[in-house]
């Protein structure tokens, strides 16, 4: 800051500072300038306008050249990033070399580095966690103790629900507490066949309509933020110029935009937060390196939101090295990094149904059902820790006889006939946080902006594989009970990571010397910086993170710009 | 139609929105097509009729259904090979052609071009039936791509399959 007059550091200091424009980093940003902060938001990829950069939404199959498949030179441009290897989701990719990693074991690391983040590439499933997933830890002995219960998040699901837009049915169910819904998206046959046998054979097995961000009837606060009516194209992955569900580009950006307050800054890698050696217990910004330029500069702001997705959080603290900080930033305990965690989704199942030939479906279904948790819920009742849940979904899909050639083969191909009904399960598993699981900065090597490399060190414990094998077994079970044939079980065995779920490293808790952040997800050492990505989680539970992510930000925010009122930071 | 109204509805919103990123430049049809693959113009002419011989065109009364090489499927078939298939794998398509030329020459006494129907599908035929390996995987792959390219083209869809991009509803459970 020294060499800077005051009006060059004038024009570099706000009153927040978000790193971020995903799921979390959006809502940080709504709230703050919501709340009259000048709030920063850094993002270290290229700007995606809502609508006008989804350059594949309107496509028809036969438009892309390939019909998706990506030609093998842009293959190779594109390496490791082969989750949206497809032509219509290419621009979410990351070319290789963009951040590369250490992989001390298989770790899959998916990443979006662009304004919105993996809120353009998620699932769009949100359901609320419960009691039975805050209280986990303290009672199954695992981590450490949440330091929140249901009661304290609960108005912060309603509030961010609301604004987002969640569809799904009041369930009543008391490990999937229900929210504000809008319309519930319907199941189709075979899954409410289901739903009806688990309800006649068990007491705690439930198919519900998976609770999805789609917008089934938007409301006024919907229409306000430009946003218009779920149409079922189910080309969310492309980007949805409708705002159709939730993404920050559609939603909380443009929102924190209209309140004048924001400045948006993308191609900015956050190297590091500065701590402020003359205000103890403070930082006083980030070192940003321009995505271009690749030169340093310095931001400077009253409190700092951390949201750049679980991993990216870890490795930014951990390279925020003070003389007060050596371990990086708030790490007195030598917790940062470690206890990371993931959501187990290795198993799935998958059968063909008999009957139900008289029915059929119509139009598309952007969301399935959803199994929540049953297993260890009330007591412990296996030889594993905790539970899973199960998407389920299925159809009724077309045959085509592919036989011959000329004439009779064309015939085929033009009057596909109706097929039998099939369903599928996919199993969502929660993965128990243990120490060795850590990332931690390479000591050597450094990315293209000078940033030392993650080295990711995970790997799953005999407590997943027993889970992979109930979770195959009870389905199979069920399925049967369901009168479903030629039943396929199968363990993938997927790298963690796998799921994009990945959590922790900088864990909530309630004591300094076991955890990261405090309650309000404030750092117990650096009071103004805030971790409410996946990288504050203690535990995972099973249930689709973002909800809970948007939920804590949100409710930090709050509680930050409070503080901010009263002094205290 | 209700339906017709939510396709103009969605046009008039997102009519704007049909802006093409750098990296996909080759998507525009004309570059496609002029852009020089791994053919010869020759072999190219003989790829149109094997697709074509795969996938003809055929008539019923009053109407006329186009075949692959009517709706292009050749250049899709020669992009595909071109942009996605290994070098190895764009010898065995020259040197299958090549067969296809070679065998029609000996039974027929006329290039594949200019033989009958039937004797353009014994030809084809034999292929897919053949010891050699590399005759049938090369009437394999053809097969596959001219049923994709023909299956995933618009005409095929709107027309035959019901292709409908935004339907605005989703009935779980409906009389079929």
């Amino acid at each position: 800051m020294a060499n800077l007059t005051i009006d060059a550091v004038k024009a570099m200091t706000f009153d927040a500072i978000v790193i971020g424009s995903g799921i979390s980093g959006g809502w940080a940003a709504k709230e703050l300038c919501q709340k009259g902060l000048k709030t920063l938001v850094l993002e270290r990829g290229r700007d995606v306008k809502h609508g006008t950069d989804y350059p594949t939404a309107n496509l028809n199959p036969w438009d892309f050249p390939h019909r998706g498949q990506l030609p093998l030179d842009i293959r190779a441009e594109y390496g490791k990033s082969r989750s949206f290897m497809r032509e219509e989701t290419l621009q979410w990719a990351i070319k290789e070399g963009e951040q590369p990693y250490v992989e001390e074991k298989p770790f899959t690391w998916t990443r979006g580095y662009h304004v919105g983040g993996k809120s353009l590439l998620w699932a769009r499933q949100t359901q609320r966690w419960s009691d039975f997933d805050f209280e986990g830890p303290a009672r199954d002995g695992f981590a450490v103790d949440w330091p929140i219960r249901y009661t304290d998040i609960a108005p912060w699901y309603s509030y961010v629900e609301k604004f987002a837009g969640i569809s799904g049915n009041k369930d009543g169910l008391p490990q999937l507490p229900d929210g504000e819904f809008l319309p519930p998206i319907q199941l189709n046959c075979v899954e409410t066949h289901l739903k009806e046998v688990l309800a006649k054979n068990y007491q705690d097995r439930h198919v519900v309509q998976g609770r999805c961000a789609h917008l089934t009837k938007p409301q006024p606060i919907h229409y306000q933020q430009g946003r218009a009516q779920c149409m079922h194209r189910t080309l969310c992955v492309r980007g949805c110029p409708l705002g159709g569900y939730f993404s920050s580009n559609a939603s909380t950006l443009p929102w924190a935009e209209n309140t004048g307050n924001m400045t948006l800054r993308p191609h900015s890698v956050v190297h590091s937060i500065i701590y402020d050696e003359k205000r103890p217990g403070r930082a006083s910004g980030v070192r940003v390196v321009d995505g271009h330029t690749k030169q340093m500069m310095e931001f400077y702001a009253k409190i700092i939101f951390v949201n750049s997705s679980a991993l990216s959080s870890n490795l930014i603290l951990l390279n925020s090295i003070s003389s007060r900080f050596p371990n990086g930033l708030g790490n007195d305990s030598g917790l940062l990094g470690k206890y990371i965690a993931w959501h187990n989704y290795r198993g799935r199942v998958s059968a063909q149904v008999e009957g139900f030939l008289d029915k059929t479906t119509d139009g598309k279904n952007p969301s399935n059902g959803y199994m929540p948790r049953f297993r260890n819920l009330h007591k412990q009742e296996t030889d594993f820790l905790r539970g899973y849940a199960a998407g389920v979904g299925g159809g009724r899909g077309s045959i085509q006889n592919r036989d011959g050639l000329g004439a009779d083969l064309k015939a085929s191909l033009l009057t596909p006939q109706p097929g039998p009904w099939n369903v599928s399960s996919w199993m969502m598993g929660e993965t128990v946080p243990i120490e060795k699981n850590h990332v931690r900065l390479d000591t050597l090597q450094k990315d293209p902006y000078g940033i030392p490399l993650l080295v990711t060190s995970a790997d799953w414990t005999e407590n997943d594989d027993k889970m992979v094998n109930d979770y195959m077994e009870q389905l199979t079970e069920m399925f049967t009970l369901a009168g479903f044939k030629n039943i396929k079980a199968a363990d993938s065995h997927s790298a963690p990571g796998s799921d994009i779920h990945e959590m922790g490293g900088v864990r909530m808790g309630r004591d300094p010397k076991t955890s990261l952040l405090n309650k309000w997800n404030q750092l117990h050492h650096c009071k103004n910086v805030f971790v409410t990505d996946g990288a504050c989680m203690t535990s995972t539970a099973t249930q689709n993170p973002s909800l809970t992510y948007m939920a804590l930000t949100a409710r930090a925010a709050n509680f930050a710009v409070n503080e901010l009122k009263k002094k205290n930071l | 139609m209700k339906r017709r109204g939510v396709i103009k509805h969605l046009t008039l919103a997102t009519g704007a929105f049909f802006i093409t990123p750098s990296w996909a430049s080759r998507w525009s049809k004309a570059s496609a097509v002029s852009e020089p693959g791994f053919l010869s113009v020759a072999e190219r002419d003989l790829l149109a009729e094997v697709v074509d011989t795969i996938i003809p065109v055929t008539n019923s009364p009053g109407e006329s259904t186009p075949g692959a090489k009517d709706l292009g499927v050749h250049l899709f078939v020669e992009r595909m090979l071109a942009d996605c298939y290994e070098k190895p794998t764009q010898q065995k398509v020259i040197n299958g052609l090549k067969a296809v030329s070679t065998m029609s020459t000996e039974s027929y006494v006329k290039p594949f071009e200019q033989a009958s129907t039937t004797q353009r599908l014994a030809v084809l035929t034999r292929m897919a039936n053949s010891t050699d390996t590399n005759q049938q995987e090369f009437l394999a792959l053809m097969k596959s791509l001219t049923i994709q390219g023909y299956t995933t083209s618009e005409y095929v869809m709107t027309n035959f399959y019901h292709y409908v991009m935004a339907p605005g509803h989703y009935y779980g459970c409906i009389p079929a």
